[in-house]
């Protein structure tokens, strides 16, 4: 359920800052985070996982 | 995530191994353990708190030294060795987590946690998890920060009383704690990591602009040094076009004149041959004036020639007179010899008395002495002519007529030719009337002069078109690069930049509005859960700050500000499932004496609440607080176990089947 509101809090936040944010990337990033949220120790792979998700996107033509 | 099973072996009171199973069917899922004070049922939940995260604390959240938790009777007889398993479901998969302490090598007596060995181990489906891993994967299914929203002391709920009050260290912790287990820093921690990840994108995207500066600048150089060099080659082709033009202009004008520049040189060949002509008249006249001076010479030539031939032919005469009488002089001197030696001087053969009376005969014939007087005359005359002819003989130029004559005549050819040619360049002008020579000259001159500048630029031309070539060749791998490799990694940063920025944005605002939905959530969750267990019916609900604290509202909507123990336990109790439901985690209830300061209506609320909280629901109670008879019809039905403590010795305990 808090998944659900925090993906919710950020597809309102992105409607309101007017930002074309590729579908899903949120949901990736938040995935991620939620796999290393409770991992202090795992704060270098979970940069590195959501760079690799952020390069993607760019790869595959996201912009903001 | 639902508990299986605890095993326990040497732990706090529980000496030997001990085990005590968990319920997991659905609708049974309520486990009861009664143990009276002191019995060791904190010691349950302890046990599983140090399987899992190690830590086992004490009241004011002090941490109990792992030597502490061994049983006192174990170790007293030297048994320092200690574990605890604890074996739970979690999405269709069986994990064993286990953790065990005994003396490191060599210690035998183990006084103090550095010497004691504490070692976890899990099994995942059976199979063991690495070390580095296990800590993450228990994260993964119920984080050491969100358990006190699971595994906690009833005792302890009042420290949700702080959330209503002012802001503490103690309420910012709980905060944070109540923020984990919504998942809040899901959101926060991406939102630094993408900030983070932000600020190496900008890093780099500043180093690759700058790159790109530096092959933007190197390519406007190339382009400012292409379009210079371009700009050479045109003036130069310019020039050369204008001096090809002058060339030609020349060159029509003196085709134009082709006949006066066919009469030009002639002209041009007769002034050199009148130049030649000059020089051969001065010559003659140079001749002529230095054969001047002796020129009288050659008038009184021919005479003093008569006179040297006569005085030469006197002198041959008289030279064979004088050689006729020198020859007589040596004959009689020979004569005379002969006849005084009888023999001759110079073969020395003796002469016969008849020859020497012939040459005495002929002796005695001539003449001695007007001989020798006719030879001294013949000698003076000898020396007289001889001087008369060389004094002649000096008097003679031979050549200088000559000479004059050839001088004259050189001049007078000369002069003549002079007039011959000054006719033929007038002849020759006669031809080209109007015909400036001069001009032509000057012309010819110029054209020359403009080849000869025109080879230059045409040579300084090719020279600059071979670097406007080389220029471009540069330009154009440098454009290329720029266009491909570097200025697209640019480029891709530069929109890895811009996403990052839009999600770091996002991730902000969503913050706040992520926990605005969460206190909202949480207090309509709270809320019904209060509404359930309170007695005062008419109690509108509970109201949310923004530390998670919740205030009783009236019937009238006011904030209930004085608040009894029980009604504090009730808004905790509230509070921890108004945040397991917006949590969405499904994790087990572990609540040890949760019912102390209830009131038994309350109570009976509660119990009959308490099996819809969670999946599963483990009690550790005394009888004081739920009564066995009385209270558990409350919640009978649920209730799949029950265990009770028993006391074996002050410091020794053991979980029976009730």
């Amino acid at each position: 359920m808090a998944d659900d509101h925090a993906l919710d809090a950020l597809e309102a936040a992105k409607e309101m800052a007017g930002v074309n944010i590729p579908p899903n990337l949120l949901a990736k990033i938040l995935e991620v985070e939620k796999k290393y949220a409770f991992d202090t120790e795992a704060e270098t792979s979970a940069l590195r996982e959501l760079e690799a998700i952020i390069d993607a996107a760019v790869r595959d033509g996201a912009s903001a | 995530m639902r508990l299986t099973y605890l095993r326990l072996h040497n732990f706090m009171p529980y000496r030997g191994e001990q085990e005590v199973r968990f319920p997991t069917r659905a609708g049974q899922n309520v486990a009861v353990i009664y143990g009276d004070n002191m019995r060791g049922k904190t010691s349950i939940l302890s046990a599983i708190r140090w399987a899992l995260y190690g830590e086992v604390r004490g009241r004011h959240s002090k941490p109990i030294p792992v030597m502490h938790l061994i049983n006192r009777d174990a170790s007293q007889i030297g048994d320092f060795e200690m574990s605890v398993t604890v074996g739970f479901h979690h999405d269709g998969i069986d994990y064993e987590v286990v953790r065990a302490c005994k003396p490191k090598h060599l210690v035998s007596t183990p006084r103090e946690d550095a010497h004691l060995d504490v070692q976890q181990s899990l099994k995942k489906a059976g199979e063991p998890v690495s070390g580095y891993l296990i800590e993450h994967e228990i994260n993964q299914i119920l984080p050491e920060e969100i358990s006190r929203f699971s595994l906690f002391d009833g005792e302890l709920l009042q420290e949700y009383e702080q959330l209503v009050a002012e802001a503490t260290e103690e309420s910012d912790r709980i905060k944070r704690a109540i923020e984990q287990v919504l998942g809040v820093p899901t959101l926060t921690n991406a939102r630094d990591h993408l900030a983070e990840l932000l600020l190496r994108a900008q890093r780099q995207f500043n180093k690759e602009v700058n790159r790109g500066t530096q092959q933007g600048r190197q390519i406007d150089d190339l382009s400012s040094q292409l379009e210079d060099s371009r700009r050479e080659e045109q003036k130069l082709d310019a020039l050369q076009g204008d001096l090809q033009g002058r060339c030609d202009d020349l060159d029509e004008r003196l085709k134009t004149f082709e006949r006066a520049e066919s009469v030009k040189a002639q002209v041009e060949e007769v002034y050199r041959q009148q130049a030649a002509n000059m020089a051969a008249r001065d010559r003659a006249t140079q001749t002529r004036l230095a054969l001047a001076p002796r020129a009288w010479m050659a008038i009184v030539e021919k005479t003093i020639s008569v006179r040297k031939d006569a005085l030469q032919e006197s002198l041959l005469a008289v030279r064979d007179d004088y050689k006729s009488a020198v020859r007589s002089e040596v004959l009689r001197h020979l004569q005379a010899q002969c006849v005084t030696s009888g023999s001759c001087p110079i073969c020395e053969q003796t002469l016969g008395q008849d020859l020497q009376g012939r040459l005495r005969a002929l002796m005695g014939s001539q003449q001695s002495a007007s001989e020798s007087a006719l030879g001294d005359k013949l000698t003076d005359s000898l020396v007289s002519l001889s001087k008369q002819f060389e004094k002649l003989k000096a008097l003679g130029a031979p050549g200088v007529a000559e000479g004059l004559i050839r001088s004259e005549a050189e001049i007078d050819r000369a002069t003549i030719e002079m007039q011959k040619l000054d006719r033929r360049v007038r002849d020759l002008l006669a031809d080209i009337p109007g015909v400036d020579l001069e001009q032509i000259s000057r012309w010819r001159e110029q054209r020359d002069a403009f080849s000869k500048e025109l080879g230059k630029i045409e040579g300084q031309s090719a020279s600059q078109r071979a670097k406007t070539t080389d220029l471009k060749r540069k330009f154009d791998v440098a454009v290329k690069l720029a266009a491909s490799g570097e200025q697209g990694s640019a480029q891709s940063i530069g929109k890895k930049v811009t996403l990052l920025s839009a999600l770091s944005d996002v991730f902000e605002k969503s913050v706040d509005t992520l926990r605005h939905k969460l206190s909202e959530t949480v207090e309509q969750a709270a809320t019904a859960t209060f509404k359930e267990l309170t007695t005062e019916k008419k109690y509108a609900g509970l109201s949310i700050n923004d530390r998670y604290g919740l205030e009783i509202r009236d019937h009238m909507e006011r904030p209930v500000s004085v608040r009894s123990a029980g009604a504090e336990q009730i808004v905790a109790l509230s509070l921890i499932d108004g945040l397991n439901k917006a949590s969405g985690k499904r994790v087990p209830l572990v609540m040890d004496t949760p019912f102390g300061r209830l009131d038994p209506k309350h109570r009976a609320n509660v119990l009959r609440y308490l099996p819809t909280m969670s999946e599963q629901v483990i009690l550790l109670v005394h009888e004081g607080e739920l009564n066995p008879d009385r209270d558990m019809a409350n919640i009978a039905p649920q209730v799949a176990a029950k265990y009770e403590i028993e006391r074996i010795s002050p410091t020794q305990s053991r979980v029976v089947t009730r």
